[in-house]
């Protein structure tokens, strides 16, 4: 394994009985990439995102982030330090609000004090949440929920950042004020994971592509190729699938 | 001990910034003076007695608390986010235990303010306060015990509801019934949870006085490992 790759994954298989959502999945992503994971509802984007965070437990094949094995729990937490996450529907407490649990979030990675007030604050205004920092969560919008979302993954400067369908369910005005939060913080050097359904979105952002269906990786596309990744994920994925 | 203490912040604001927490905090005010009204109309007024008996009374006023102590994160969804961090899963369930307790004390701290309150104010008695801070001793350690038991159901279940209906099912059906399978000279009776609750409110048997470490002790140990094996949607 190279010292640069921040992803390892081999061999990954998942079963939810005697369903296999993953099968034998392979990946590496290196430093300061940004990788995306294409497929239609249901192929295991998802999925693998929560295999390689450790929320799930492989049924075989490992995950390595960083070089640390994400099945030993203290490697996990240790490999986790440098991650932030945005799943694709983020939820909160209801009663909180977004300040409270960014606190929360920021304790977690040891933030204290003024310190952390003071990253609390740029998070928010990074986002465009500062004014509504104290109203209650449930009092948001969907796109101000998803904002959130991206904002608490950032709390702790992640050196990689998972994305889950982040711009699913926004609607067409938010998607790309949400993508130039996305563009931002590439721009920083953060290798970015990220899953998505939508061909332009990948296209758009991502250096490298993986198309994944039925649990399986059927093609990589690479941005400096010939071909469009529109025209790849046709070709490989079928004009009935797609 | 980082760790703990933002899950114990967390946890104590979520809980602190509900409707439920007032609703139980009213329900245990309303269920004092429904005791102080009663004790006061019998001539004689013993806070103490009244904060024991509101409490042995109605042990859902604790059960309630903790009635989604884990389950609210994994019904919904929150869990996903919380497990992302580097946390671990020890650091998670102390956390929430010690919010739990710290509220707990509250609600009943509430309570053996207004009982001090009428005493002095309303029939008039003095109090003794170094029994009534006994009786509220007595009373939190014997929480500790419908407190660890829902904690665990609620560990294993995963779901609110269930947590409710198998605590109900546990505490006062098969709970009583077996009292009566289990006789006092069985030194098993002694662990039952609602025996053990009665016997130390009521300062019977100090056999059961290390039993809320007991259940404490195997609440932490079960639910760790419960949550550890689980998978996270």
């Amino acid at each position: 394994m190279t010292c640069n790759t921040v992803i390892h994954v081999e061999n990954l298989t998942k079963k939810f009985g005697g369903f296999t959502v993953l099968n034998n999945v392979n990946l590496r992503v290196l430093d300061g990439e940004v990788f995306g994971v294409l497929g239609p509802n249901g192929a295991g984007k998802s999925t693998l995102i929560k295999l390689i965070l450790g929320l799930l437990r492989p049924s075989s094949g490992f995950v390595r982030l960083f070089g640390l094995n994400m099945s030993v729990e203290s490697e996990r937490i240790r490999a986790l330090r440098m991650v932030g996450y945005v799943p694709d529907y983020p939820f909160f407490p209801m009663q909180l609000n977004a300040f409270d649990i960014l606190c929360f979030y920021g304790r977690l990675f040891g933030l204290e004090g003024v310190e952390l007030k003071d990253r609390v604050f740029e998070i928010l205004s990074f986002v465009g949440l500062r004014n509504r920092m104290f109203d209650k969560i449930g009092h948001y919008s969907r796109g101000m929920i998803k904002r959130l979302g991206l904002a608490q993954a950032l709390i702790n400067r992640p050196r990689l950042l998972i994305m889950d369908e982040p711009t699913s369910g926004l609607s067409p005005e938010i998607t790309p004020v949400f993508r130039s939060y996305i563009k931002r913080i590439v721009g920083n050097g953060v290798t970015v994971f990220l899953s998505t359904n939508d061909v332009n979105e990948a296209e758009e952002v991502c250096s490298r592509v993986i198309v994944i269906h039925n649990g399986r990786i059927v093609g990589e596309w690479k941005s400096n190729g010939s071909i469009s990744l529109r025209e790849f994920y046709l070709e490989v994925i079928g004009i009935e699938d797609c | 001990m980082r760790i703990v203490k933002a899950v114990f912040l967390y946890e104590f604001f979520r809980l602190l910034k509900s409707f439920r927490f007032y609703f139980l905090l009213f329900f245990s005010l309303f269920g004092s003076l429904v005791g102080i009204h009663m004790y006061s109309r019998m001539g004689s007024f013993d806070g103490a007695y009244v904060l024991k008996n509101v409490y042995f009374g109605f042990p859902i006023i604790i059960v309630a608390l903790s009635i989604d102590v884990f389950s609210f994160e994994f019904e919904s969804r929150h869990a996903q986010l919380i497990f992302s961090k580097p946390i671990s899963r020890l650091a998670f369930i102390l956390g929430k235990i010690f919010a739990l307790i710290i509220l707990f004390i509250f609600n009943l701290a509430s309570s053996s303010f207004l009982i001090i309150f009428y005493a002095y104010l309303v029939v008039h008695v003095s109090q003794d306060l170094l029994s009534l801070f006994l009786s509220f001793v007595d009373v939190l350690w014997a929480s500790l015990i419908p407190l660890s038991v829902t904690m665990l159901i609620n560990a294993f279940l995963l779901s609110t509801l269930g947590t409710f209906i198998l605590y109900l099912i546990l505490w006062y059906v098969l709970g009583f019934l077996s009292v009566f399978i289990i006789r006092p000279s069985n030194p098993l009776y002694y662990y039952l949870p609602n025996v053990s609750y009665q016997q130390i409110i009521w300062g019977k048997n100090s056999t059961t006085i290390l039993m809320p470490i007991l259940y404490l002790f195997l609440t932490v140990l079960l639910s760790k490992y419960r949550i550890k094996w689980m998978d996270v949607h």
